[in-house]
């Protein structure tokens, strides 16, 4: 009896003291911090560093009282990286930022459906988001990533050059092609100025989706051996002969066409429309103040203005591995940075948004010229690579056969029906109905 | 008597024992990082397995997929092809390097510090920099070419030229491994030597056949071994260089796992190439340590 009333004067004096500590009534497992594997960029359009907005990044960690480590990740191993983190039993970020062209189903599959969280705390206006996006980031029904930063691309130029040759902005593909001839040259120093920058791995399927085809649709069915393929690969052989591209195209990446564009050795290239601001940076670009941009045009059998163009997309997203107790403040986070307000914020700080409100904001138009060719792109823009399994593999096997056309190492009819060949094996391998 | 074979017994364990101990922390590391991975890429080689999805067992099902497939059989033989033409060059230049040095000339530790440079610098780096020495819109040696009246050639993008880049910078870089052994072995043997040979009448190039070549045998033949196994797992000098482009030309079985692995994401496949490149590879190896035991030991 002693004994009881002893533990029950025990308990009396050890409730009151827990109460007092401030401790939730209903405990809500409150992480230190939250660590968020991204792309440098993403971090430096939220906490103010890139043209000394607002800090997003302080006001969150304030707002919740938790620590936001950003883990910047370099582009070309991000995803090996993100893919073996995913392998573990249980991974590093709470928070991994993911490209919509990585989104195949084996991906998305390692990440939390955020149906769940999206039902109990709302993101507002999810119909600000482009729907292919979003499509492109939902595994059966259910959305992995919320868009944070979307990149359309852009026909940029160098003005010099088109008034040099008295060139108009090209409204089709076959001006472009032409504008692209002319103002190939070589300069009284020696260095040979290309008109189009030409990126093998990517400038081709631009091209072609220009001209209206594609090598897999959506559904990851088969459509490259098309009209349209061939009068694009015909086009860009032709610029191939006539020298207008860069002959080392299939190792130029995207970084060393932006490096001869502000070099000057470059009169034309498709990239992503933020870089207006780099190209025009007088501290990096030799081009800056000269360096203007366009919508991607259509082939002229196309009625449709502007034409198809890529669409970059980031997400962000909660992988399955994460440590439990952060979850929720994972969703937190990825509500308050895809917010109305803050996606303005970070557009302010450089970011390219991924809500098509933020284009009309006038103070974003103000500070982004492009906003508008952007806005009237955006309903064209797809991402690059439809997400289905096999995708990379039957990528590279496109992109080697386009090449060996474009180059003359095959005919274009050779070079499509071994790529039929190919790719329609992988296809059949991974199970994707033609 | 008896107790002396006893006691030899135990001496015996007693040292056998020693022995392991001494070696466990080897043998741990060994087992640790290369046994149990070993054998998991083993085992995976006979799994369908991706990234987010359950392993399937597939039999020899990888095996097959590979033999069935050109690209692979391809790049295995562009692996083979790679590795006779820079083994053997690395070997030629090494050796003629290593005599070289072994004259006595004006700063000759100054040249043998030089030579050894790019075994010194790190193969990222190196191929990094070859990167952009070969680049060709910006690259100085299409610079030089053309002060030279010559045109650029585009050195990493067309099939040819690319797979003889990446076979000349892998030579540079690694032919001060071959110097590094063969030098000091060609110090080692006496001039007394030589110098019978020539009081009996012979000429430079018989002296290097009969004395130089027959003493540095069992080093050549040891780095041989080394530098094929070496070569035939190159891979972060050509994926810094060219990416086993342009159109596969530079793709070796190494590049080749890389893509099924890392690119594509078929670890079983991709385990399955390991598990054949290892086959390849110990079977030259013990070829040679066979030549190697005979040259030394007699048959």
């Amino acid at each position: 009896m002693k004994r009881f009333i002893f533990l029950m004067m025990a308990l009396c004096l050890i409730t009151p003291t827990i109460t007092a500590t401030g401790k939730p009534e209903v405990p809500i497992e409150k992480p230190e911090k939250l660590v968020v594997w991204c792309n440098t960029v993403h971090e430096s359009v939220t906490n103010g560093t890139s043209r000394g907005g607002a800090n997003l990044t302080a006001e969150f960690e304030k707002l919740y009282d938790v620590k936001i480590e950003w883990v910047p990740l370099a582009w070309d191993q991000m995803l090996e990286k993100i893919q073996l983190e995913l392998t573990v039993s249980q991974g590093e970020p709470d928070v991994v930022f993911a490209v919509v062209d990585w989104a195949t189903p084996a991906f998305l599959e390692s990440f939390i459906d955020l149906s769940p969280y999206l039902k109990k705390n709302p993101i507002e206006n999810m119909e600000d988001f482009s729907l292919g996006g979003i499509n492109a980031f939902t595994l059966q029904g259910g959305l992995r990533f919320v868009p944070y930063r979307s990149n359309v691309q852009l026909m940029h130029y160098n003005k010099d050059l088109f008034d040099m040759y008295g060139l108009k902005e090209p409204k089709t593909m076959e001006e472009l092609g032409e504008a692209a001839k002319k103002m190939t040259h070589t300069r009284a120093d020696g260095a040979k100025v290309y008109g189009l920058a030409f990126i093998g791995s990517q400038t081709p399927l631009e091209i072609i989706r220009a001209f209206g085809g594609d090598v897999v649709d959506s559904d990851g069915k088969y459509v490259l051996n098309s009209s349209e393929t061939r009068k694009a690969i015909a086009f860009m052989k032709d610029l191939y002969v006539a020298g207008a591209i860069p002959p080392n195209f299939e190792s130029l990446t995207s970084a060393n066409s932006r490096q001869l564009y502000v070099n000057g050795l470059i009169g034309m290239m498709f990239q992503g429309d933020n870089y207006y601001y780099q190209l025009n940076d007088s501290t990096k670009s030799g081009v800056a103040g000269k360096s203007w941009f366009a919508s991607i045009p259509p082939s002229q059998d196309k009625s449709q203005q502007p034409g198809n163009v890529k669409l970059a997309l980031w997400g962000a997203g909660i992988p399955k591995n994460a440590k439990k107790n952060t979850n929720d403040m994972a969703y937190e986070f990825i509500k308050f940075f895809t917010s109305r307000t803050n996606q303005l914020e970070m557009a302010l700080n450089g970011n390219s948004p991924s809500r098509s409100i933020v284009y009309e904001n006038e103070e974003y138009i103000k500070l982004a010229p492009y906003a508008e060719a952007s806005l009237s792109s955006s309903p064209y823009a797809y991402p690059l690579i439809p997400a289905v399994n096999g995708i990379a593999e039957v990528m590279d096997a496109a992109l080697e056969e386009i090449s060996r056309a474009i180059t003359g190492s095959k005919t274009i009819e050779n070079a499509l029906s071994d790529a039929s060949k190919k790719i329609l094996s992988i296809l059949k391998r991974e199970g994707i109905p033609q | 008597m008896n107790q002396y074979v006893v006691v030899a017994n135990n001496k015996q364990k007693k040292d056998i024992r020693l022995g392991f101990l001494l070696l466990s922390p080897a043998l741990a590391v060994l087992t640790l990082f290369i046994c149990i991975p070993g054998i998991m890429a083993a085992g995976l080689s006979f799994f369908n397995y991706r990234l987010g999805q359950t392993p399937q067992f597939a039999g020899f099902m990888n095996y097959v997929y590979l033999f069935q497939n050109p690209d692979f059989i391809i790049s295995i033989i562009r692996n083979l092809i790679f590795v006779c033409i820079v083994v053997l060059l690395q070997l030629i230049l090494g050796l003629a390097v290593s005599l070289l040095l072994a004259k006595n000339f004006k700063f000759q530790k100054f040249w043998v510090a030089c030579l050894l440079t790019p075994m010194a610098i790190s193969p990222a780096v190196a191929s990094v920099i070859w990167r952009y020495l070969l680049n060709y819109n910006i690259g100085p040696i299409n610079y030089l070419l053309g002060l030279i009246g010559l045109p650029r050639a585009q050195w990493l993008s067309h099939p040819i030229l690319a797979f003889a880049s990446i076979c000349f910078v892998y030579i540079w870089q690694s032919t001060p491994h071959i110097i590094i052994a063969l030098y000091p072995a060609r110090l080692t043997i006496p001039e007394t030597l030589y110098e019978a040979a020539y009081i009996d009448g012979a000429n430079s190039f018989q002296s290097f056949r009969h004395i130089t070549l027959p003493l540095l045998k069992p080093v050549i033949i040891i780095m041989t071994i080394f530098r094929i196994m070496i070569s035939f797992r190159n891979f972060g000098l050509v994926w810094t260089l060219t990416r086993g482009g342009p159109n596969n030309a530079t793709e070796l079985a190494s590049i080749f796992l890389y893509n099924e692995g890392f690119r594509y994401w078929r670890f079983g496949s991709a385990s399955a190439v390991a598990m054949v490149l290892v086959l390849i590879t110990v079977f030259i190896s013990i070829k040679y340590i066979k030549s190697m035991q005979q040259s030394t030991f007699g048959a």
